[in-house]
């Protein structure tokens, strides 16, 4: 409290400055005059009395100057002092002010907008209560276990183990987990089954669902803005409750202030709002299966919402080996995630004991993992970490570039200003005090860089994060990338770095000034020798900084081109894309599936359609389904294949041949035999090198009954996925033979332009029927553009990254020589004057200063050789070692370089030698 | 009288503000001047306050809040800056007298003669 008041009464001072000195000084003549006039009083003749007294006095200037320190702000009023100069300095160079501040801007903006992308997808945590106690809980088996459906999985198998990893649980684990293990956890579960209909009246909008156990609400500790979140007691047959999430209210309930108690129906089934989330909770994922969340429901009403959920497997939800619920868990306090793994594992080795399956009896070891769960689920993660990490580096040097390039500038101003320093040096400022006012400058200039990126970055972030993505895989991402003070204090600390590191050594170097022969006339000879050091170590930075984006560049766009030249297996050109939402009609396939026959019969008429087909996953759209197969050949082991289920049209109209057999006819219904097409690679897994038309191999359809099918056609290899993926075995089955799909690709080929196509075909859908809907219209182009979006904005970046360090080295490069050969006009004029051509002064210019930048590539090379290793995985048809790639970014390079440096040097090189020598 | 033949103690560091403190104490709100002619006069001469050194320290124990300035007019065009002594300053006071004493006492019993 004592220094509370104490800087009261100093702001107090501060506000009237002026008075206080006048007080002083006043005070203190008054002083003087009581002092003399004791000593008139004493004896002393008046004149003398007065000169006594100011001796007295002493130093009356150090009086003052040593109240104001105690009293005054005087860093404050310094720092004031430096500021002000320091803008004075830029107004008169605005030409330097204005590359600066832009070089700064895009340095500091780049960087501000990839971390405020990392920050929303790595580093911040879910917005509830204590997100450090949460666990994503997995599983691991050794080895495969039979009959065992799993949905909504992200499971995969370690191949050189052998061990399988699950994502999901059985409905019995869950209760089990809940009951037995809840002195260590506290367990909740959740399930999504994806997009239903929600309408008030008439009309419907889709919404993301997500059905949860009575005590996800309260376990997570979910914010609410109104009402309450989902209970216990709301998890029971019949149950009507529901939660939305504050965007869904406000996008498609129009923040409607009654909404409590009101009733919605969901696909049909009336339900009731009880609660509204807080703002910023979309659920706990962003991307991928369950995320973003729109509304919530109970558990047991999955059964009367989506009632036909899981009829393709026509195994019950309740069944011990039916694995379709996730879990998280919140540790209980003073239990270690290795406590908790420990003892959910041994009730989950309970729930195989109890279940009376004994393949689920014989299952090897399996275990609880936990995942760290502060950060919710996302398979977005996973998918572009690595990425986004990259983007920060290069961004990190992009600003490393700018700063060099920064300090190369000040450098050339400050050897203009040599003079100046020289007098203040003399007048006795101490060095320490110079070097702070000259890093104040920096300060300033990236402070003004740091205010134009952060624009820049707040338009930037959202379309670095939407390129980053928006891959088809991902139908909605919902990423948080409002400011917080992790970004701000990133964007302080890249600005004061920034500043200190490309002022401090140039401000050391101005101040190292030799003040005498500064003072001089001839300023020529004084500090430029370090000067021109620093310069050459400075070019050297900046061309290998400009070789390592150059090498970047010119991988990342041969990757795209190679990509863009895959052949895909079939015709991609004028194909139009869209899905058919059958609004609440989705979810009673009985009904949809005539339907969607006549759409398509309708559709196939309309003209400017050659043909239409439908299928349940688009090519190139980053999802798949597969299934199991088995022949002789594989012993009748079973072999995953990826499958499509398409109409008889699909081969025509993706244009993928037939090799072999023939397609899926309207004969091929469920009544006949069961039919497959096979893709070359699957027929060559399956049915050897011999024919496989008319072959029966057996399919795996659920359970552990195997079907047997048919083989009538062979296609060839097509991409599935994506492109860059090898062709992988895949299996085509008819719609016909298959259960009625709610989701529904259609794909026609056009005469024409694709989109063109769009009115009329919405015209002949609502000729069968009203309720159905086009969405998702994109071109197979299109579709396939999106696909690429990683590598395009890799790519774009990269370029422009590169272009903006050459033109920076040419601009650096230039100064320099100029300046070099400025200091050194004399020397070249004796040069010349005794004989020596035009030609070898030039060469001897050029080979000085282009040693750094042949240092510089040399480096950059070094650096390129092992920085590719962290790129190889995003390469595709480009080794990262390749030399032609590194041997054009040289070239550029050394020709960029060249030119930058010949001007000058001719210039030079055109002096008249007396000129020159008269002027020494 | 200025008598030019005594020399100047110093006066040990810290303890002019106690010093200026009790003057006040002693004679009331005055004028930095009085101050120092009423510590020179009260010293007999022995300790005299450099200017250098008492605003300064006027300065110090301004800002820690033990005496309060105020100007008051002495006459038609003049004006003085009296100085009082704020309820803190008179805590700091016997805080500093009685440190000062222990202090003393402390050095007396070493250079006691043994």
């Amino acid at each position: 409290m004592e220094w509370f008041s104490q800087i009261r009464r100093r702001l107090a001072v501060l506000w009237r400055r002026d008075r206080f000195d006048r007080d002083l000084e006043e005070e203190m003549q008054s002083h003087l005059e009581l002092q003399a006039q004791e000593h008139r009083e004493s004896g002393m003749p008046a004149r003398e009395a007065r000169a006594a007294a100011h001796r007295q006095f002493g130093n009356a200037l150090w009086l003052k100057e040593s109240s104001r320190d105690l009293w005054g702000w005087g860093p404050v009023e310094r720092l004031a002092r430096d500021l002000r100069y320091a803008a004075r300095g830029l107004r008169q160079n605005p030409g330097f002010a204005a590359v600066a501040t832009l070089s700064l801007a895009l340095g500091i903006g780049a960087n501000t907008a990839i971390f405020t992308v990392v920050n929303a997808v790595l580093l911040r945590s879910l917005p509830v209560r204590s997100p450090e106690q949460l666990v994503i809980v997995h599983s691991s088996i050794d080895g495969p276990v039979k009959g065992v459906r799993v949905q909504n999985s992200y499971n995969y198998t370690d191949e050189a183990t052998g061990r399988r990893y699950f994502n999901t649980f059985s409905l019995a684990a869950v209760r089990e987990f809940r009951a037995k293990a809840s002195g260590a956890v506290d367990a909740f579960a959740f399930f999504s089954p994806g997009k239903v209909a929600v309408s008030e009246g008439s009309g419907s909008r889709p919404a993301f669902l997500t059905v949860v156990s009575g005590n996800f609400f309260e376990g997570l500790g979910v914010p609410m803005t109104l009402g309450r979140g989902l209970m216990e007691s709301d998890d029971e047959p019949g149950s009507r409750a529901l939660v939305v999430t504050s965007s869904f209210w406000e996008h498609s309930l129009n923040a409607d202030a009654a909404i409590l108690g009101k009733m919605l129906r969901l696909n049909g089934v009336p339900v009731t709002v009880v609660g509204v989330t807080g703002a910023a909770f979309h659920g706990i994922s962003a991307a991928g299966f369950d995320g973003p969340a729109d509304v919530f429901a109970p558990l047991h009403a999955l059964a009367t919402i989506v009632p036909d959920e899981f009829r393709p497997s026509r195994k019950p939800k309740t069944a011990p080996d039916s694995w379709w619920i996730q879990v998280m868990a919140r540790r209980r306090s003073g239990i270690t995630a290795e406590a908790a793994a420990a003892r959910l594992t041994a009730v989950y080795r309970g729930t195989f004991a109890d279940s009376g399956m004994p393949a689920l009896q014989a299952a090897k070891n399996p275990r609880i993992l936990l995942d760290e769960g502060d950060k919710g689920l996302s398979p977005l993660r996973a998918k572009i970490e690595r990425p986004l990490l990259i983007l920060l580096v290069v961004a990190g040097l992009v600003l490393l570039l700018a700063c060099v390039n920064m300090a190369t500038l000040q450098l050339a101003r400050s050897a203009a200003r040599q003079r100046e320093m020289a007098v203040r040096l003399s007048l006795g400022a101490g060095r320490g005090r110079v070097v702070r006012q000259l890093l104040i400058e920096s300060l300033f200039l990236s402070s003004l860089g740091a205010i134009a990126g952060v624009a820049m970055a707040a338009w930037g972030a959202p379309l670095v994060a939407h390129f980053l993505t928006a891959v088809p895989a991902f139908d909605a991402v919902w990423l948080d990338l409002s400011p917080d003070l992790r970004i701000l204090g990133f964007t302080l600390l890249a600005t004061v770095l920034t500043g200190v590191l490309f002022g401090l050594a140039p401000a050391w170097q101005a101040t190292g000034v030799d003040i005498a022969s500064n003072l001089k006339d001839n300023a020529r000879a004084a500090g430029g020798r370090s000067h021109f050091r620093l310069g050459k170590v400075l070019i050297a930075g900046q061309a290998a900084l400009s070789l390592v984006l150059l090498t970047g560049s010119g991988l990342f766009l041969r990757t795209l081109w190679n990509l863009y030249k895959v052949d895909a297996g079939f015709d991609r050109d004028r194909l139009l894309l869209f899905r058919l939402d059958a609004g609440q009609l989705a979810f009673k396939p009985a009904q949809t599936g005539p339907i969607y026959d006549a759409i398509l019969q309708s559709i196939s008429a309309t003209p400017g359609v050659r043909s239409a087909a439908a299928m349940s996953h688009a090519l190139i759209g980053g999802w798949n389904n597969s299934t199991e197969l088995a022949s002789a050949e594989t012993e009748w082991q079973p072999l995953s294949v990826l499958l499509n289920t398409v109409t008889p049209e699909f081969f025509t109209t993706m244009r993928m041949p037939l090799v072999e057999g023939r397609a899926f006819s309207p004969r091929d219904s469920d009544a006949t035999r069961r039919v497959v097409i096979l893709n070359q690679s699957a027929a060559r897994r399956l049915c050897g090198d011999g024919p496989a038309v008319g072959r029966i191999i057996r399919r795996f359809a659920g359970g552990d009954q195997a079907v047997e099918v048919e083989v009538i056609g062979v296609a060839r290899d097509a991409k599935f996925n994506d492109l860059r993926r090898p062709i992988e075995p895949t299996v085509f089955v008819p719609f016909q033979q298959s259960y009625p799909f709610t989701g529904r690709v259609i794909v026609l080929r056009t005469a024409g332009d694709p989109m063109a196509m769009v009115g009329p075909v919405r015209r002949a859908i609502a000729g069968v029927n009203g309720d159905v809907a086009m969405t998702d219209v994109k071109t197979q182009t299109g579709l396939i553009e999106e696909s690429l979006h990683q590598e395009r904005l890799f790519s774009a970046l990269l370029t422009l990254f590169a272009g903006f360090s050459l033109l920076l080295a040419a601009i650096g490069l230039h100064g320099v020589t100029a300046y070099s050969t400025a200091r050194r006009t004399g020397e070249i004029g004796l040069r010349m004057a005794l004989g020596a051509g035009r030609e070898q002064v030039l060469a001897l210019i050029l080979r000085q200063v282009l040693r750094p930048v042949a240092v510089g590539t040399a480096i950059g090379l070094a650096v390129g050789y092992a920085a590719t290793r962290w790129i190889e995985s995003m390469l595709f048809g480009v080794k990262r070692l390749d030399v032609s790639t590194f041997l054009g970014a040289f070239l550029l390079l050394a020709a960029v370089a060249m030119l930058a440096a010949f001007l000058p040097a001719w210039r030079a090189t055109k002096v008249d030698p007396m000129t020159a020598l008269r002027a020494e | 009288m200025v008598d030019a033949g005594k020399s100047r103690t110093e006066i040990p560091p810290g303890t002019l503000e106690m010093l200026i403190l009790k003057t006040l104490k002693r004679l009331g709100p005055t004028h930095g001047y009085g101050i120092a002619k009423s510590i020179r006069q009260a010293s007999d001469e022995v300790l005299r306050v450099e200017e250098g050194s008492l605003y300064p320290a006027l300065q110090r124990i301004l800002l820690k809040g033990w005496v309060t300035a105020e100007w008051v007019a002495a006459g038609p065009k003049r004006r003085n800056r009296i100085y009082h002594l704020t309820p803190e300053g008179r805590k700091q006071l016997s805080a500093e007298i009685s440190g000062y004493r222990r202090v003393c006492q402390a050095i007396e019993r070493v250079i006691e003669p043994a």
